[in-house]
């Protein structure tokens, strides 16, 4: 419902802020010629840092730019917003400038030296909800104020033109908003949800179709078994088809990994599209590494682990943190100088706990973080107390009971793949 | 898609927190797992330490105090001695179960050769709660150099008991003392020794027996000669066989370790199969090696054959020692849990297994 509220907002402020196109829509209609309407653009000009201005320097630096910029052909409408704070955050700017009447604005800021000023532009598109400017450009020479009249402002006007042509004029002059169908095409099955109050399903013959007031912005979430969640923008202008392309859920992810920050491993997760069940197959080497418990820093110890986790992931695959929890086995083999392939005697084996989060870095690549305690079998126990050194079998990192000693923190950090 | 676990900083710095506190090194010692599958085939009896123990020092080895309980599944360790070497000396010391040094003595090494082991400790009977060693000098060339020191379990302190009595009241003059060892014997008040000595030309074997508690090292036995001979050596390690009677000398001649032989004062056979140094002789009658650290066993019929050589992967030999009425093989195995400290954990298996040990 805020979706649909917001959207409602946005057409209200495009009707709003064109009123002449509005009332000129049947001439426009009649002739059948292109008639275009221009952008509306919220206009705030800030000082920046150290420059060197005064607040009625900087009235007169802005209605330079309004001069300058009305003085172009094409050139969006300007709404000159003064010289009140601006709010720093994009969600709040667009607020400001849709109760402005704006469909779109531009924040200069001006700071450096007073005779080599350096302009700062950002700009927003609230009818496309892009970000359309952020760049800067420094001069060598300052602002004449004897002579501004002269500015033609040539660094930061033109860009604004390109940005914000005219619009055709039958965006706005074809009366309030009316339902067109908009068709898309996916995979059978798909859910999708975000367009109206219950998700829409996508038939076996791979379309869905659902009626919405045009022209407006509409965001959805395409999800179907065995394939990426998707997430769209579309600015509906009329019957629109549109087809979602679905990438397959990776079946297997291959970690690279350090266990508690310094030893090496590698793992291997098998999950079911279908289900958000998985299970891993891990392994990491002692064999170099980095420790804060011993007399030396670096370890290097004949010994590996071989893991076994089965697990469920708790939220969705395009979650902007995807958790997930497990339970698995572990065994710690060993192959020491002299000796053979063996199972570890001292804590041969052990059952791990898992908790563990993922956030997406690019493409099919994430970063992972886990907190792993572990409980390990210690059939020896008075050896493995003594393997602490001094201490009377106490260890700061285990909780140690007869055949039973737990890590309480263990972690495990590194990059996930999808495959 | 936007991530919603805080800025990338402060992910790095939740991260970086954790792994510092996670960032220790897993419990593992080297040497339990190099000898892991011998010691799956023996019993656990128990485990010492972490003794603090001189990083400089070399040829460490434990001896646990000798058990006194009826069962295999009953023996404790309740500390041992301690034997290492450092520069000329070698040192003895106890340590209890803890790991704590209660006394040590210095032993000199001068006049050590390569190829013998100038000292020999025989852990005896453990006998009203006090664990006893007698430190014997093998040189060749000394007479009586053997001393007693007793501990009082669990946590006395190493204590030297007088002076031992001399062999001079069984031979008419002081002889040289070889060789001699403990003769493992079913729980006992006291400890039978076996002895080689050479007098006047001639080797004499004999018995002696020990109370372990008591503040002497009394001799009973008898001494005879035999007109078996040594060829060369002064030095020898002996032992005498409960199960045969036989009487077997260990020596280094030749270039390699030779053996012989012998039942009273009968002839000596040479044992040409034996080709290792002997250290013990078990209550089967197997003649057990474990020199290199490669546990040989021979066959003492005939002239000795080799009926089993494994590595023993890091394991120290004790000693044969009855646990009730049976005799066990114990070893011991050493692993250093951190830079300058060590821990021991004490195995036995019965002598009659041991020919069926694999690596």
């Amino acid at each position: 419902m805020r979706r649909i509220a917001t959207v409602c907002s946005l057409i209200g402020v495009l009707l709003a802020a064109t009123p002449l196109a509005a009332q000129d829509s049947s001439s426009a209609a009649g002739t059948g010629s292109e008639q275009k309407a221009p952008r509306r653009l919220l206009v705030v000009l800030e000082k920046g840092g150290l420059a060197p201005y005064s607040t009625d320097e900087m009235i007169i630096l802005r209605r330079s730019f309004l001069t300058a910029l009305a003085d172009r052909d094409d050139a969006p409408t300007a709404i000159d917003f003064g010289s009140r704070p601006f709010p720093g955050s994009i969600g709040d700017r667009n607020k400001v400038a849709r109760a402005a009447g704006a469909d779109c604005w531009m924040v200069l800021r001006i700071s450096g030296l007073g005779g080599s000023p350096s302009l700062n532009v950002q700009s927003y598109d609230l009818l496309y909800n892009l970000k359309t400017l952020d760049f800067s450009a420094s001069r060598s020479e300052g602002f004449v104020m004897a002579d501004i009249f002269r500015e033609r402002w040539d660094d930061v006007i033109p860009s604004l033109l390109k940005k914000y042509p005219p619009l055709v004029s039958h965006v706005y002059d074809r009366g309030p908003p009316a339902p067109v169908p908009l068709t898309l095409r996916a995979v059978p099955g798909t859910v999708i949800t975000g367009l109206s109050s219950s998700p829409v399903r996508v038939g076996a013959d791979g379309t869905a179709t659902v009626s919405l007031p045009s022209p407006a912005p509409y965001s959805f979430r395409a999800a179907a078994t065995g394939y990426l969640p998707v997430r769209m923008s579309v600015y509906l202008d009329g019957p629109t088809e549109l087809r979602i392309s679905q990438d397959r859920s990776p079946w297997l992810r291959l970690d690279a990994a350090f266990l508690d920050g310094f030893f090496p491993g590698a793992a291997a997760t098998f999950s079911l599209p279908s289900l958000p069940f998985f299970a891993r197959l891990g392994y990491t080497s002692f064999r170099a590494g980095i420790a804060v418990n011993q007399d030396q820093i670096t370890v290097s110890l004949p010994l590996s682990q071989v893991t076994l986790l089965l697990g469920i992931y708790l939220s969705p695959e395009d979650a902007g943190v995807r958790w997930y929890t497990g339970l698995g086995p572990l065994l710690r083999v060993s192959l020491p100088p002299g000796g053979g392939l063996t199972v570890d005697a001292l804590v041969p084996a052990g059952l791990q706990v898992v908790g563990g989060l993922e956030i997406p870095l690019f493409g099919k690549l994430r970063t992972f973080l886990e907190y792993a305690p572990t409980v390990y079998y210690t059939p020896q126990s008075d050896l493995f107390k003594a393997s602490f050194g001094e201490g009377n079998g106490t260890s700061p990192y285990l909780v140690v009971s007869p055949k039973v000693a737990i890590q309480p923190v263990e972690m495990r950090i590194g990059l996930r793949m999808g495959l | 898609m936007k991530a919603t676990a805080g800025t990338p900083a402060r992910r790095a710095a939740l991260a970086a927190a954790c792994l510092a506190l996670a960032g220790c090194a897993p419990p593992y010692l080297v040497e339990l797992d190099k000898a892991a599958g011998v010691v799956s085939q023996m019993t656990l009896v128990g485990t010492v330490g972490p003794v603090s123990v001189d990083p400089s020092a070399t040829n460490v080895r434990f001896l646990p105090a000798r058990p006194t309980a009826s069962s295999i599944g009953s023996v404790s360790v309740p500390g041992g001695f301690l034997v290492s070497d450092s520069s000329n000396l070698e040192n003895l010391a106890f340590v209890t179960s803890g790991g704590q040094q209660n006394g040590s003595d210095d032993f000199s090494l001068a006049g050590a050769l390569s190829n013998y082991p100038l000292y020999q400790y025989d852990v005896t009977n453990t006998l009203s709660n006090t664990a006893s060693v007698v430190v014997s000098k093998l040189d060749g060339l000394s007479s009586d150099t053997y001393q007693q020191f007793t501990v009082s379990l669990p946590s006395g302190s190493l204590t030297q008991v007088g002076s031992a009595l001399p062999f001079t009241g069984l031979f008419s003059t002081a002889p040289t003392t070889m060789g001699l060892s403990d003769v493992p014997t079913p729980s006992s008040t006291r400890d039978t020794f076996a002895f080689l000595v050479f007098l006047a030309g001639n080797f004499s074997i004999g018995t002696a027996q020990m109370d372990g508690s008591a503040n002497v090292f009394p001799l009973s036995g008898s001494a005879f000669s035999t007109g078996n001979t040594i060829p060369g050596p002064t030095r020898s390690l002996y032992y005498f066989s409960a199960a045969s009677g036989a009487s077997v000398a260990s020596y280094y001649a030749g270039g390699q370790w030779a053996c012989q032989q012998w039942f009273g004062t009968g002839a000596s056979t040479v044992m040409t199969g034996v080709t290792h140094r002997i250290d013990a002789v078990l209550g089967t009658g197997d003649y057990l090696s474990t020199e290199g650290g490669t546990l040989r066993l021979y066959d003492s019929s005939g002239t000795g054959k080799e009926v089993l050589s494994m590595d023993l992967k890091g394991l120290q030999f004790c000693y044969e020692a009855y646990v009730g009425s049976d005799p066990y093989v114990f070893f011991a195995l050493g692993s250093t849990v951190r830079h300058g400290q060590m821990a021991f954990s004490v195995y036995a298996i019965p002598s009659s297994a041991m020919r069926g040990l694999h690596s």
